[in-house]
């Protein structure tokens, strides 16, 4: 069951952090250079210095720090199947473009989390990765499985115990349910701290679509984590908390309705904004 | 370069003024110097190191400057280069027209034994050689030309010796054998033939002590390099002797970069002019340009700078760009179509450079190919047959105990997933070193590869889109000293 894709965005976006001040950049560069400079040899220095380069971008001011083993050329590959089982007569005229482009492009390696499985959800690995504690991808990835499992064995409780007209209205498929409920507890609008005039204003600002997404899920998390009894397992916790959720009850969503209220009484701050 | 700014008229005298100040200070200073020194020595030292005299010392400012060239040095040169091409193709036998640095590294990595080697050379007896540096025979053509790496150099000395000594002892035309670098008779006349002259032991020998055995390595062998290669492009004198600048965009600095500018919008303002008689006429039609777009890319800033002969910005460079694509969203004619050309570079359009093995079969008829991966330290090699029931065997145990991870064996399932060949080929695979995750993936990219030969050409570029045909480059990233871990810092403590 796939969700909502969300765009393979462009290659190294989330491995760019940006810098304002590029003497702060320089002083990175420069320190790296000189751990180097005594220990290694001239041509490992220079393999090292080559694997250190740091790709700084000259727009705006802004400079990129991070860097990665692949080059700027390399693209992000495109796993999905249907893809490119479309044949050619049906493809309009960007996708043939595309085509054409992509074939004179070098692409990255698929990373070891992705495959082309019907059962893959890009939605499910994020929220996996975000469990996970400490590099554990095992368990946390017992755990999604195990939570999903009790979201539907309740689900199915629920379904035989209702009644024939309410059975229709029962949904059973964790996957929809886990997507829903997410989708529920995401913020539309949130607060930023802007400093002015010496004091830090919360001030009402809306989010991005990935901000969004990354709130709900992280808000779930913490909820699940610290309010759950003591005895009481993830799996359980936070399929209790995605049913409530599905049903836009539960403290999740009323973490998400507070935050509309804050930024709703500090809507003369608006102003602040300047983006 | 350009006549010095005349300074307005207090300005000089401030000038003055503050150069008499300055030395008047250091004078002063030395004053202080010499009487301090009576008191302490050390201290003169130091006041002596401060106030240092005020004669100025030379520089060797002409030795600082880059090393210019004229426009016919460069012209002799190109021609003695081609001249020199000709006649060692000539020599070795070789066609003039296509002769190519190739050719020279062909012959001599033929494999022969060194005597075998400088067979038929005729060289001058050890002893008394005369001074290498001597160049005023013509022989040093030969070295000018056919440079090489750090080795080079000494070789270039010593084939100076050599050809040097040649024309000492033989008149009129001679040949040499040498399948090392061109030589040309002084007057640079033509016909060159191969001598066979018997070399007594004493010549053979004295080439294995000139010539050092690093030849035989690749890189220390002479290099066949045009002038263009070696003497970097430098701009001529851009003014006549009246001062007066030949360019009229001179004073911009940028003369080249703001007359292709000037150039480039003109063509652009006659495009559209075309375009609006078109429409006027009715005769306009939208056509597509993507056909060469994408074979083809814009010359990056290097190499627009290296064109110019010019140091460029980041956004000058923008700005060229966004020109020439908006001159080539418009309807062009040839010549415009060539102007825009000349910014084209053409780039790899399949950029699948990996070649696919043709199928094996073994005793029993069965097809099967084997494929190579790797994934941090881990290597794989897998062996696909062609027919089976889907089984994978790594290290002689199945997989479901191999890996009892699921992304793992998700990881291993997915080339024959993408290309829906699931329940219909055996794998047999070995593989050592990293991780479980990373054998999964060292594993993945051996079985790709293999697939690759049971498979069309267009399923092969899937699979390469998909990226499962991409060594994943991504290691460790090792411990920086001062810090914890790779990226982590220590705890900052304020004291």
């Amino acid at each position: 069951m796939r969700g909502d894709g969300w765009g393979e965005g462009s290659p190294n976006r989330a491995f760019i952090m940006f810098r304002l001040l590029q003497g702060k950049v320089l002083f990175f560069t420069s320190l790296s250079l000189d751990y180097f400079h005594l220990k290694h040899s001239a041509c490992a220095k220079q393999s090292l210095l080559l694997e250190y380069t740091v790709k700084i971008l000259k727009l705006c001011g802004l400079t990129q720090v991070r860097w990665s083993r692949y080059g700027p050329e390399y693209q992000d590959p495109q796993i999905d199947k249907e893809y490119y089982r479309k044949p050619l007569a049906q493809l309009t005229e960007e996708e043939t473009y595309e085509r054409e482009l992509r074939k004179t492009q070098v692409i990255k390696a698929a990373p070891a989390t992705k495959t082309s499985s019907v059962f893959e959800d890009p939605v499910i690995s994020k929220f996996t990765n975000m469990m996970m504690k400490g590099g554990n991808k095992i368990l946390a990835r017992s755990l999604m499985t195990q939570t999903l499992e009790a979201v539907k064995r309740k689900q199915f409780e629920k379904y035989h115990a209702a009644s024939a007209e309410e059975q229709a209205t029962v949904e059973r498929n964790p996957y929809t349910i886990f997507h829903q409920a997410l989708k529920n507890c995401e913020p539309v609008i949130g607060l930023v701290p802007i400093l002015k005039g010496g004091h830090f204003y919360q001030v009402p600002v809306p989010l991005a679509e990935r901000r969004r997404r990354f709130l709900a899920m992280k808000w779930m998390i913490t909820e699940c984590r610290e309010k759950k009894p003591r005895r009481m397992l993830m799996p359980e916790k936070l399929s209790q908390e995605l049913l409530e959720a599905f049903c836009n009850r539960g403290p999740v969503i009323k973490r998400k309705h507070d935050m509309h209220k804050m930024a709703e009484a500090n809507r003369a701050l608006a102003h602040y904004r300047w983006w | 370069m350009a006549a010095p700014s005349v300074s307005c008229g207090a300005a000089v005298p401030y000038r003055l003024f503050l150069a008499g100040r300055v030395s008047f200070a250091r004078e002063q200073g030395l004053w202080k110097a010499a009487a301090s020194g009576l008191q302490t020595g050390t201290r003169c030292q130091i006041l002596r190191l401060k106030h240092s005299p005020a004669v100025t010392t030379t520089k060797n400012v002409a030795a600082l400057r880059r090393e210019s060239y004229t426009v016919d040095f460069i012209k002799k040169q190109i021609e003695e280069f081609n001249i020199g091409k000709r006649h060692l193709a000539n020599m070795m036998g070789e066609d003039p027209e296509t002769f190519t640095q190739e050719d020279v590294d062909a012959s001599l990595s033929m494999g022969f034994s060194r005597q075998e080697y400088w067979n038929g050379l005729p060289c001058p007896p050890p002893g008394d050689l005369p001074d290498p540096r001597d160049r005023t025979q013509g022989s040093c053509i030969a070295g000018r030309f056919f440079t090489s790496g750090p080795a080079g150099e000494a070789l270039t000395e010593l084939i100076h010796v050599v050809f040097w000594r040649l024309l000492e002892k033989t008149a009129g035309p001679y040949v040499v054998h040498l399948r090392l670098g061109a030589v040309l008779p002084p007057g640079g006349e033509g016909h060159l033939e191969t001598c066979r002259g018997d070399m007594c032991q004493e010549h053979r020998r004295a080439i294995t002590y000139l010539f050092p055995s690093g030849l035989f390595e690749k890189r220390a062998r002479p290099i066949m390099k045009h002038p263009e290669e070696i003497f970097p492009k430098q701009r001529a004198v851009q003014w006549g002797e009246d001062g007066r600048p030949f360019h009229f965009l001179f004073y911009t600095g940028k003369q080249s970069y703001y007359s292709l500018m000037h150039e480039a919008y003109g063509k652009v303002l006659h495009a559209e002019e075309r375009q609006d008689q078109l429409r006027a006429k009715g005769l306009f039609s939208e056509k597509s340009k993507s056909k060469d777009l994408i074979g083809s890319r814009w010359l990056i800033k290097e190499e627009l700078e290296e064109m110019l002969v010019e140091k460029l910005s980041d956004q000058d460079y923008a700005q060229f760009i966004r020109l020439l694509e908006r001159l080539s969203a418009l309807p062009c004619d040839a010549a415009e179509e060539e102007f825009v050309g000349r910014f084209r570079r053409t780039v790899t359009v399949q950029s699948k450079k990996h070649l696919i093995e043709p199928l094996q079969y073994d005793e029993q008829g069965m097809a099967f190919s084997t494929g190579q991966g790797k994934r941090k330290t881990a290597n794989a090699e897998a062996v696909v047959y062609g027919h089976g029931s889907g089984k994978i065997e790594i290290n002689g145990v199945d997989y479901l105990l191999y890996f009892p991870v699921t992304q793992d064996r998700e990881q291993l399932m997915f080339p024959f997933h993408f290309l829906d060949r699931l329940g219909k080929h055996d794998v047999t695979c070995t593989v050592s070193g990293g991780g479980r995750s990373s054998q999964a993936g060292a594993i993945r990219l051996a079985m790709s590869r293999a697939l690759c030969s049971f498979i069309t050409e267009d399923e092969v570029e899937w699979m390469r889109q998909a990226g499962l045909l991409t060594t994943d480059p991504r290691v460790r990233e090792r411990k920086k000293p001062g810090q914890e871990g790779a990226r982590r810092k220590f705890t900052w403590k304020k004291r």
